[in-house]
């Protein structure tokens, strides 16, 4: 039966399938982060394969400590082929996401012919629905339509590579110790390396691995279950002694991780504790994803500044707790079980914890939904194979609410101001989602002739920014585009938003996104199509200098920026 | 199973999967659209495709040995997911997307026919939150732009599929009040008072109608509703 049991059929139809489910996403513009890493990126924008216009495009990226050079590579490749057309862009991401896919396929195909008892009497068809479940998932949508997630998305690829050449050299251990080998050099020594490359997410593959290996392996010898010591060698070397470093480091060096909230409107405190909430939140939207939860901006997640504040933070606390005690605890009896849980949390352990990045970002799931979805297929399996009626029908259900949930979702996203109009009408707390609108509404206006039209866009931008600057108290977002506004169209920023502005320049976290406005600001004004008073950009400079988070390459070179400015008659 | 078994659960499945095609292009061409698209056909010519390549040929093809008969039938299920995706993307790409005011008439301007992502943020809040095709207005190219105006001439597209020239319709309601009354002579008015709904006290707007490949009919357009509310499949010249 091919449905069951042809891996080519199987493939080819989830192929097919992704592909109907994005194909209405694909004609969507650049979003967001988009701008700064791509269309801002002047070395992407080379003519030819030349080596060193290659070079100098995969080196560009600022995103990240390693700059992620191999996805920078990609969009300049894409560039290439296609100037900066998106369509051709998001294709590309489809095609790898399609790639992952298969390899999804293909891991848990390796890994549920570990699972000992009870044994799947259809291992291709469990692969098959895994791979379905986690293709056609709305939660993953954003490292296809949103095209820089392509870091992502490069970094899982390479990830699920790994593990897959990792499984294939454990199984290969006893009976061919070179060809063992030789997988493990493909595991740690290129798709490690490549996945690093591509976003430092990838830093968690040796966990992966362990976690693969003791929960399906067990560290024994596949024919005589002997324990394998190299196997725990390996693992003490690639996982316990960077991990024991790692926390030494920290213990030593606090600031290598509490440096970086000085750029945040939240503690580390607060942020681990925020996310046990976004933990238990991206778990909700994997088993019963809804549309009108999911966005490209979760910024109006409000932050738990104790165990109480919110209240539901104890209960994720204790959930979580009680979730890996199960994975801890059951790992032998329910291996499957401890994977979906354990693997979740694992993929988690970079940007769900300490460090201190944005709050919540669905593409954070790309490769943790997967474990999930394992989990979740494994029991939609059993029950196909206990009652093949009633066991199919609920697998159709599901799949085709994922894949038809993932197709309105796509639709929106392939017609931007929709899209941009979806996000306030779903998330209308949420800053930067009235930026947007409030972006869209001012070059709107600035396209038109002075009319009522342009009045009510430049009124409409105004009023969008106001409310994103109102929603958070240390977002500049918005004020920047009431300076924008004052500067371009002549609306008044007013009195208290300018104060705001400048307080907040002061005093608040100084994060990446100013140095873009501030760089967007002079850009304005050399261009000549901004006319602010100079005591404006004065004070606004003033402001930065006095912000003890305003420094490094970035403030020297705005630093200069307004030099030029003041030497200027 | 034998070949009548078959033939009846694939008819069935077919039927569920085309009930919930027809309730897609019922969304995507509301009311009067549908006929206007002539949506009636398109859905038979799918329905009769489905049947040819779901049940009709799974009991053409049925076989006695089960695996062989199982292989061949996930197969014609496969042919039947593209052939509905396929009439789907198509019925979704071409769906009526505006109602565009330009100059003396109404244009019904389809999804595929513009550049969804330049479209104004004002009417894209329309196309969210309307059931039917919101009626728009488009602006006149500036009279200096001459380099606009000469593309246009050439073959570009006109304004109505320009949404960079889009805006609310409220902005043009002088001129879409002048163009109904320019258009709207004695004959015409009597036609219109004898077959149809509409009268002199009528708060609806008639104005030629355009769609599709220049075909053309006669709208009634509400101001209050933003929409046109009535199709008339009559030449309105």
């Amino acid at each position: 039966m091919w449905i069951l049991k042809n891996s080519i059929f199987q493939l080819l139809l989830l192929a097919l399938a992704a592909s109907c489910v994005f194909a209405a996403g694909l004609s969507g513009s650049f979003y967001f982060d988009d701008e700064w890493n791509v269309l801002r990126n002047s070395a992407l924008q080379i003519d030819t394969f030349g080596v060193q216009e290659l070079w100098r495009a995969a080196l560009s990226g600022e995103a990240g400590p390693l700059g992620r050079p191999l996805a920078t590579l990609s969009f300049a490749v894409n560039y290439l082929l296609s100037g900066f057309d998106p369509y051709y862009f998001k294709l590309t991401n489809l095609l790898i996401h399609i790639t992952c896919g298969v390899l999804v396929y293909a891991v848990a195909l390796l890994l549920s012919e570990q699972i000992k008892s009870p044994k799947l009497l259809n291992p291709k068809f469990f692969a098959f629905l895994v791979s379905a479940l986690w293709l056609l998932h709305p939660i993953n949508l954003t490292p296809v339509l949103y095209v820089v997630q392509r870091m992502t998305s490069l970094s899982t690829l390479f990830c699920l590579l790994g593990m897959l050449s990792y499984i294939q050299a454990r199984l290969s251990v006893k009976q061919q110790k070179p060809r063992a080998i030789g997988f493990l050099f493909v595991t740690y020594l290129i798709c490690f390396p490549l996945g690093l490359l591509s976003k430092e997410n990838a830093a968690l593959l040796p966990a992966y691995c362990f976690l693969i290996e003791l929960l399906f392996f067990r560290f024994r010898a596949i024919d005589s279950g002997a324990l394998c010591r190299p196997i725990v060698g390996l693992h003490t070397l690639l996982v316990f002694v960077p991990g024991a470093l790692i926390l030494l480091y920290l213990l030593v060096m606090p600031e290598w991780v509490l440096g970086g909230y000085a750029r945040r409107d939240f503690s580390m405190l607060e942020r681990v504790l925020t996310e046990s909430r976004v933990l238990v939140f991206y778990l909700g939207q994997i088993l019963l994803p809804l549309n009108s939860e999911l966005a490209l901006f979760h910024d109006d997640m409000r932050i738990s500044t104790s165990l109480f504040a919110p209240l539901t933070t104890f209960f994720s606390i204790m959930l979580i707790v009680g979730l890996l005690l199960i994975g801890f605890l059951q790992r032998d009896r329910w291996p499957v079980v401890a994977f979906s849980i354990l693997f979740f949390f694992c993929a988690h352990l970079l940007e769900s914890t300490i460090l201190a990045l944005e709050l919540v970002h669905e593409h954070r799931n790309y490769l943790a939904s997967f474990s999930v979805l394992f989990g979740v297929a494994y029991a939609l399996t059993r029950l196909f194979e206990s009652d093949a009626k009633k066991g199919f029908m609920v697998i159709v259900l599901v799949v085709s609410f994922l894949g038809v949930t993932t197709a309105i979702r796509a639709a929106v996203w392939g017609n931007s101001p929709v899209q941009a109009w979806q996000e306030v009408i779903d998330h209308p707390d949420s800053p930067r989602a009235n930026y947007e609108i409030g972006k869209r509404y001012a070059i709107y206006a600035n396209g038109l002739d002075d009319s009522q039209q342009k009045q009510e866009a430049v009124m409409q931008a105004g009023e969008y920014f106001e409310k994103s600057s109102l929603l958070r108290e240390s977002y500049t977002d918005g004020l920047f585009g009431l300076l924008m506004l004052e500067g371009i169209e002549g609306r008044p920023i007013g009195q208290t938003f300018r104060e705001m502005l400048l307080t907040r320049l002061a005093t608040g976290p100084f994060n990446n996104n100013n140095y873009n406005y501030l760089n967007a600001v002079f850009n304005c004004i050399e261009m000549q199509e901004c006319d602010f008073q100079d005591s404006v950009v004065d004070k606004i400079m003033l402001a930065c200098q006095r912000n003890p988070s305003f420094s490094g390459p970035h403030s020297r070179a705005l630093l200069e920026k307004y030099n030029q400015y003041t030497s200027q008659p | 199973m034998t070949r009548s078994q078959v033939f009846s659960v694939s008819f069935i499945e077919t039927c569920i999967l085309l009930f919930f095609c027809c309730a897609l292009v019922v969304s995507w061409y509301p009311g009067e659209y549908f006929s206007v698209f002539y949506m009636e056909v398109k859905i038979t010519a799918l329905v009769v495709t489905c049947l040819l390549v779901g049940p009709f040929l799974s009991a053409l093809i049925y076989k006695k040995q089960r695996l062989q008969f199982v292989n061949d039938l996930s197969v014609i299920f496969i042919l039947k997911l593209i052939t509905i995706f396929l009439a789907l993307f198509l019925f979704y790409s071409q769906r009526p997307l505006l109602s565009v005011f330009a100059v003396d008439r109404v244009v019904i301007v389809q999804a595929h026919q513009l550049l969804k992502n330049d479209v104004p943020p004002n009417v894209a809040e329309f196309i969210s939150s309307s059931n039917e095709p919101p009626l728009i207005a488009a602006r006149l190219i500036n009279s200096e732009n001459l380099e606009l105006i000469m593309a246009v001439l050439s073959g570009a597209p006109d304004i109505e599929f320009r949404p960079g020239l889009y805006e609310r319709f409220e902005f043009q309601r002088d001129n879409i009040v002048v163009a109904s009354a320019k258009w709207l002579s004695e004959d015409k008015r009597d036609w219109l008072r004898n077959n149809t709904v509409w009268n002199d006290e009528s708060e609806q707007i008639p104005l030629p109608l355009i769609y599709g490949n220049g075909q053309y009919a006669l709208g009634l357009v509400d101001l209050v509703a933003g929409k046109v509310v009535r199709i008339i499949d009559v030449n309105p010249w």
